[in-house]
C-alpha cells in the first residue's frame, strides 16, 4: 500500500523537469464543447504516464463513465508510422481490454493496478488543470 | 569469482566421488537430478507456494473488484465534472 501511495504521489507531483500542462490564460472554459473538453483532458492524460517519447503522440482520456481510451502513435525503426488504440471498458465482471487485432481480455494484476493508478492521477490532474476544481471536494478554486 | 568456481568444482567432484564409492550404476545426469532430500524439499516448497496462492486468491479477487469499482467511480467523477462545465445553467458570460 505504501508503494502504491508513493507511486501515486510521484505521478501526481510529476517530474519537475517535464513540461507542465498549461491552459491559455484567456480561455473561457464554459464556452467549450464536449469534444474540446475531451481534447483538453487528453492533453493532461497524455502526461499521466510520464514524458511522451520523442516522435510519439499519445492520448489518454475518459471517453464516458465506463470507457477509457489510450491511443499511441509513433514511427518505428523502419520509418513506418504505427498506431494503436486500446479501449478499456468497465463491465460488472471486470475491466475489458479491447485492442484491434488482439484477443479481448479482462485485465488483472499489475495491469489493472496501473490502470487504476492512471485514472486516479488523471482525475487529480484534470480536476485541477482543466476544471480548476479541488479533486477532494469537487469545489471550484476561487 | 575464482573462489566461486573453485567451490563449485569441488562440490561436483565430491558428489561424483560419493556416487562412485557407493557402486551405483551411474546415470550421466545423476548429479543434476538431486537427492531424495532435495526432491522432498522442492515438493514441500511447491506445496507451500500453492497453499499460499490458494490463501491469497480471495484477497486478489477482492482487490481486483475494488480496483474495478475505483475506475468506475473515477469515470463517474470525471464525466460529472465535465457535464457541470457543459451545463448551460451554469454558463457565465465572460466579463
Amino acid at each position: 500500500m505504501k508503494q502504491i501511495l508513493q507511486k501515486i504521489n510521484k505521478l501526481v507531483v510529476g517530474d519537475p523537469s517535464s513540461v507542465a500542462f498549461k491552459l491559455p490564460k484567456n480561455r473561457q472554459l464554459k464556452q467549450l464543447t464536449e469534444r474540446e473538453l475531451l481534447r483538453l483532458e487528453s492533453q493532461v492524460g497524455s502526461a499521466v504516464f510520464g514524458p511522451v517519447p520523442q516522435g510519439h503522440r499519445r492520448e489518454f482520456f475518459c471517453f464516458d463513465e465506463r470507457t477509457w481510451i489510450w491511443y499511441e502513435e509513433w514511427t518505428d525503426e523502419k520509418g513506418i508510422r504505427r498506431e494503436t488504440t486500446t479501449r478499456y471498458e468497465v463491465h460488472d465482471k471486470g475491466i475489458l481490454k479491447v485492442q484491434e487485432g488482439a484477443r479481448y481480455n479482462y485485465i488483472e494484476g499489475k495491469e489493472l493496478e496501473n490502470l487504476m493508478l492512471a485514472t486516479r492521477v488523471y482525475y487529480e490532474k484534470v480536476a485541477r488543470e482543466v476544471y480548476s476544481r479541488d479533486p477532494q471536494t469537487g469545489k471550484k478554486f476561487a | 569469482m575464482s573462489e566461486h568456481i573453485h567451490a563449485s568444482y569441488s562440490y561436483e567432484q565430491s558428489t561424483d566421488a560419493t556416487l562412485f564409492e557407493n557402486g551405483d550404476e551411474i546415470n550421466p545426469n545423476m548429479s543434476r537430478l538431486g537427492t531424495p532430500e532435495e526432491g522432498r524439499r522442492q515438493a514441500e516448497e511447491e506445496a507451500t507456494r500453492l497453499a499460499h496462492e490458494a490463501a491469497e486468491r480471495p484477497t486478489l479477487e477482492k482487490r481486483s473488484e475494488a480496483y474495478r469499482q475505483y475506475v468506475e467511480v473515477i469515470g463517474v467523477h470525471v464525466t460529472t465534472m465535465r457535464n457541470m462545465e457543459l451545463d448551460p445553467d451554469s454558463f457565465t458570460p465572460a466579463a
